[in-house]
């Protein structure tokens, strides 16, 4: 079937943007979302065409507990505690992290790999990691200025079901940040945001999330975790 | 909140500004919960679609770019779709099933003379459209409700449910767009 040809993706990205369009076939459009800016744009032009339906819509005031829980959620308050109260996932991760200094030891042979926190991204610096299953290399990541760089191997499962997600574990303990989606094959490139900038990196880790990515900030199961390596 | 000030709010965002975050949070919060309300019917898990929202716009503001339309509606399409996720996943399906007849939701506001240029042309264009293309673009559109679930409340076949809504929504971009 043409995706792409341009009415009917007139069409689906209408039925994305109004809600309708569901199970495998939203997820199959997501994919396509990622993969062409021209299925991107349509989505964005219908939304557009639709937001003023909004303004039927009376505005209500959310209780003030749900700014508290989003400055939680993004770090701004308390830090440990998120850590500490958080879903398993997250903890699983920062143990994960831990245990990373161990497992980086047994990789010196491969990577020339430097102990201390990296600053990602510094200007003029290259960094790069590397993420394997057993001796599979499935993803190579580089960091050049503020670029990221993603390049999937053939050994990467596709599947509509999930999608991958990049993850920066920072060194003093707050929550990981996520740097977006990793391509299941082929090699993306895009700009980091801006809100990384200068956060000393522990580990970088890849996680399984529902196709989109997470959306409450935090990883879901983490399949990979690795370190950064200055080149 | 002018959109000017909403664009150098979220490029402060995008900077890490928290102060930023904070007043685009108080300026769009109430619009966003009120559309989070809408399609979720329920005030708790319209809390939750907020807060995964405004997460979710913390970590990507940098993502944000004029050809996503204004900063408002960047904001509404992320809340949406989180609502819309939501109301998808099962656990929340099975809840729903009970409650798509209720008056869970806070009533439309009447289009009374908007003075946007942008609602001023949805009004009209709205006004071309058949009742039945306009009752299912809202069952759709403010109530989240998939074809199947517009099947089964309004008693229309799923095929005719479709291409009402397909036809309508058509209608409306060409209406918009001339």
């Amino acid at each position: 079937m043409n995706y792409l040809n341009d009415e009917r993706l007139d069409a689906l990205a209408a039925d994305y943007v109004m809600g309708t369009m569901e199970g495998r076939a939203r997820r199959r459009f997501v994919r396509l979302m990622q993969t062409y800016q021209k299925v991107r744009e349509r989505v964005w032009h219908w939304e557009q065409l639709l937001a003023p339906m909004n303004a039927r819509i009376e505005d209500q005031m959310p209780p003030e507990r749900v700014w508290q829980e989003i400055s939680r959620r993004v770090g701004f308050i308390d830090t440990t505690q998120v850590a500490a109260n958080d879903a398993a996932p997250l903890k699983g991760l920062m143990a994960w992290a831990g245990g990373f200094a161990t497992a980086a030891v047994l990789l010196l042979g491969v990577f020339l790999l430097r102990p201390d926190p990296v600053m990602v991204p510094a200007a003029m610096t290259e960094q790069m990691a590397v993420f394997t299953q057993g001796e599979q290399p499935l993803w190579l990541m580089e960091v050049s200025g503020n670029e990221l760089t993603v390049q999937a191997t053939a050994a990467v499962q596709a599947s509509d079901e999930h999608d991958y997600e990049l993850w920066i574990v920072p060194e003093d303990g707050s929550a990981p940040v996520s740097l977006g989606l990793m391509p299941e094959n082929g090699r993306i490139t895009r700009a980091l945001a801006v809100n990384t900038h200068d956060i000393a990196i522990k580990a970088v880790a890849v996680s399984l999330e529902a196709p989109g990515g997470s959306v409450t900030g935090a990883p879901g199961e983490v399949l990979y975790v690795t370190g950064l390596t200055i080149l | 909140m002018e959109p000017e000030l909403q664009l150098q709010l979220i490029r402060a965002v995008a900077r890490g500004e928290r102060n930023a975050f904070e007043q685009l949070y108080q300026a769009a919060g109430p619009k966003l919960y009120g559309v989070a309300i809408q399609l979720m019917r329920s005030p708790e898990r319209a809390e939750e679609a907020l807060q995964e929202a405004f997460v979710k716009i913390w970590h990507n503001a940098a993502e944000y770019h004029q050809g996503r339309g204004s900063v408002m509606t960047w904001m509404s399409s992320i809340v949406r779709y989180r609502c819309i996720d939501l109301l998808r996943s099962k656990s929340t399906k099975e809840d729903r099933q009970d409650s798509l007849d209720e008056e869970g939701a806070p009533e439309l506001i009447a289009p009374e003379q908007p003075e946007d240029p942008e609602n001023q042309a949805l009004e009209r264009c709205m006004q071309t459209l058949d009742t039945d293309d306009l009752q299912y673009i809202h069952l759709a559109y403010y109530r989240g409700m998939t074809h199947a679930e517009i099947q089964v409340h309004t008693g229309t076949p799923l095929g005719s449910v479709k291409s009402w809504i397909r036809r309508g929504l058509q209608r409306l971009k060409r209406c918009l767009e001339e």
